[in-house]
């Protein structure tokens, strides 16, 4: 908690250095993402609905989606959402000399509070028109189902992250911009219904390109499109990724730890 | 400074190059746009089945429309280095060059595009069939007008490339905001990813007139025999031309400024 407070004053240094600083990263973050959000919902109001899916649901679709990529800027933002680079570059040094576990390093030091809310406080406004207007069933247990496939949803991205990521413990160079390609694959894909494709690319996209899960499966489930299997498919494929990706990563830094790093750049380096 | 074709022939030579020398990640890059692609035509199937003609196009328009824009993606979106070099500071390096700023980052980037034309355009091109999707231009016409309107579409898009560098030196703010805030904005307001004709409440008949239209829309539709090609080629050429003016005088006020804080 005292290095999420750390950092957190940090995030906010850096966000208010100047007025334009932080109207430019707000904004700049917010507009990334809301070009390809706004065609979905044009392209739904002009066909009322994608896929059978309505409006409403699609605006939940959408905000599920932004708020997962919230999440993980929340504590995974800089360059440990693009762990490739770290290790590529020989910096994980940098995190391996600090006296506390791995682990809490990248579980901390990447938490930016002010950077994610400019896509969380939209992503749940998005959330929450549909629930207001009763396109979403609201039972007891919904917020914590909701909480949940979030966390699980934010799971697979991150694993995915570092399972890329690994591959920069062989080929540091080749490997240096891996991480931020994958996870770009899956958030420029978790944005669609996969109700739309066909059942080759359905399952590919719900196994080796695990996108299905950062959005399309988990709303299914929520909005009571599916029963719960989609949410329990959501929680297995977030253990399953997590688990490969845990061992990957381990493997890697073991033999980090024999080889060291073949190369040391200060590039980017952030903190 | 002039500099002979040659010159510039050899900067995209050596651009053209590194892709070959490249590692892996090209190919995640494909997948990535294999994959939209492919989610794409499925979404356009889904949302045309038992519909005929929507703003003026059938599916088979729209599905040529999506598996062109995903096979010129670079085309339609010219991006130079630009950016990347003000925010290393090697755009310094670049002005000692003996050959003008603007001309060696479009040789540089020429260069590059040669690489991804034959490992991905031309092959996706080719397998277009198999996906259900006619490449073929509405007529012989429509496929010169094409190559005409994609060739002032390049021009519209790195003259904007350039202003954006130039905002980056005005802003002085870290580059990465600026690229991603117009990464997603672009795509959209330029009908790469949705053809303007489909957006609802005449969204596109706006955004039509937007010097953004100028780099997608404009030559799809050409190729799709989509109204009349003259007027669109008088709208990219005006925009070429005025942006091109504009970007100019913008980077000669950019420059002492930015050398001003060391590059």
């Amino acid at each position: 908690m005292a290095l999420w407070g750390t950092y957190a004053r940090m995030n906010l240094v850096l966000l208010m250095r100047s007025k334009q600083q932080f109207v430019t990263y707000i904004v700049g973050d917010l507009l990334a993402r809301a070009g390809t959000i706004a065609a979905v919902l044009l392209l739904a109001e002009r066909f009322e609905g994608i896929g059978g899916w309505s409006q409403a649901e699609l605006m939940f679709l959408l905000g599920y989606g932004l708020m997962v990529s919230g999440v993980e800027m929340l504590f995974f933002s800089y360059n440990v959402s693009a762990i490739s680079r770290r290790i590529g570059r020989g910096q994980l040094d940098h995190s391996l000399l600090q006296p506390q576990p791995l682990w809490v390093t990248f579980v901390t030091e990447g938490f930016a509070p002010l950077d994610a809310l400019a896509l969380m406080l939209p992503a749940a406004l998005m959330m929450g028109v549909p629930v207001l207007g009763g396109a979403v069933a609201l039972t007891p247990s919904f917020p914590l189902l909701l909480a949940g496939s979030l966390v699980a949803s934010t799971v697979v991205l991150v694993a995915f992250n570092f399972l890329f990521g690994a591959v920069a413990f062989w080929a540091p160079q080749g490997a240096e911009e891996l991480s931020p390609a994958a996870t770009g694959l899956l958030q420029s894909l978790k944005i669609f219904p996969l109700d739309i494709a066909g059942p080759a690319l359905r399952t590919l996209l719900t196994s080796v390109v695990p996108a299905g899960f950062l959005a399309w499966m988990p709303a299914t489930a929520l909005l009571g499109r599916s029963g719960p299997s989609a949410l329990a498919a959501t929680f297995v494929a977030a253990a399953a990724v997590a688990t490969i990706a845990t061992f990957t990563f381990q493997k890697g830094l073991t033999r980090y730890g024999k080889t060291g790093s073949q190369r040391y750049s200060e590039f980017g380096h952030r903190r | 400074m002039r500099a002979s074709f040659r010159q510039y022939r050899a900067t995209a030579a050596l651009a053209g190059s590194l892709g070959f020398g490249e590692n892996a990640l090209v190919l995640f890059g494909y997948v990535l746009r294999i994959l939209q692609v492919l989610l794409l035509l499925s979404l356009w199937r889904a949302l045309f089945a038992d519909r005929g003609e929507v703003g003026g196009l059938q599916l088979s328009d729209v599905l040529t429309y999506t598996l062109l824009s995903t096979a010129f993606a670079a085309q339609l979106d010219a991006r130079t280095n630009l950016d990347q070099a003000i925010w290393e500071g090697t755009v310094v390096r670049r002005l000692l060059r003996p050959v003008p700023l603007f001309g060696d980052f479009v040789a540089e980037m020429s260069g590059r595009w040669l690489f991804g034309l034959l490992s991905f355009t031309a092959p996706l091109l080719l397998l277009a069939p198999l996906l259900g999707v006619s490449v073929l231009p509405r007529s012989l016409e429509a496929g010169a007008f094409f190559v005409v309107s994609l060739l002032l579409a390049i021009a519209v898009g790195t003259a904007l490339d350039f202003l954006f560098g130039s905002l980056i030196v005005w802003l002085d703010q870290s580059l990465w905001a600026v690229y991603y805030a117009r990464l997603g904005v672009v795509v959209v307001l330029s009908g790469a990813l949705v053809p303007l004709p489909l957006l609802p409440w005449g969204i596109g008949t706006v955004l039509s007139w937007l010097p953004f239209a100028s780099m997608a829309s404009a030559p799809l539709l050409i190729f799709l025999g989509q109204g009349d090609p003259l007027p669109l080629l008088a709208g990219q050429a005006f925009w070429a031309v005025f942006l091109w003016w504009a970007a100019v005088r913008v980077w000669r006020l950019s420059l002492p400024r930015m050398v001003a804080y060391g590059g």
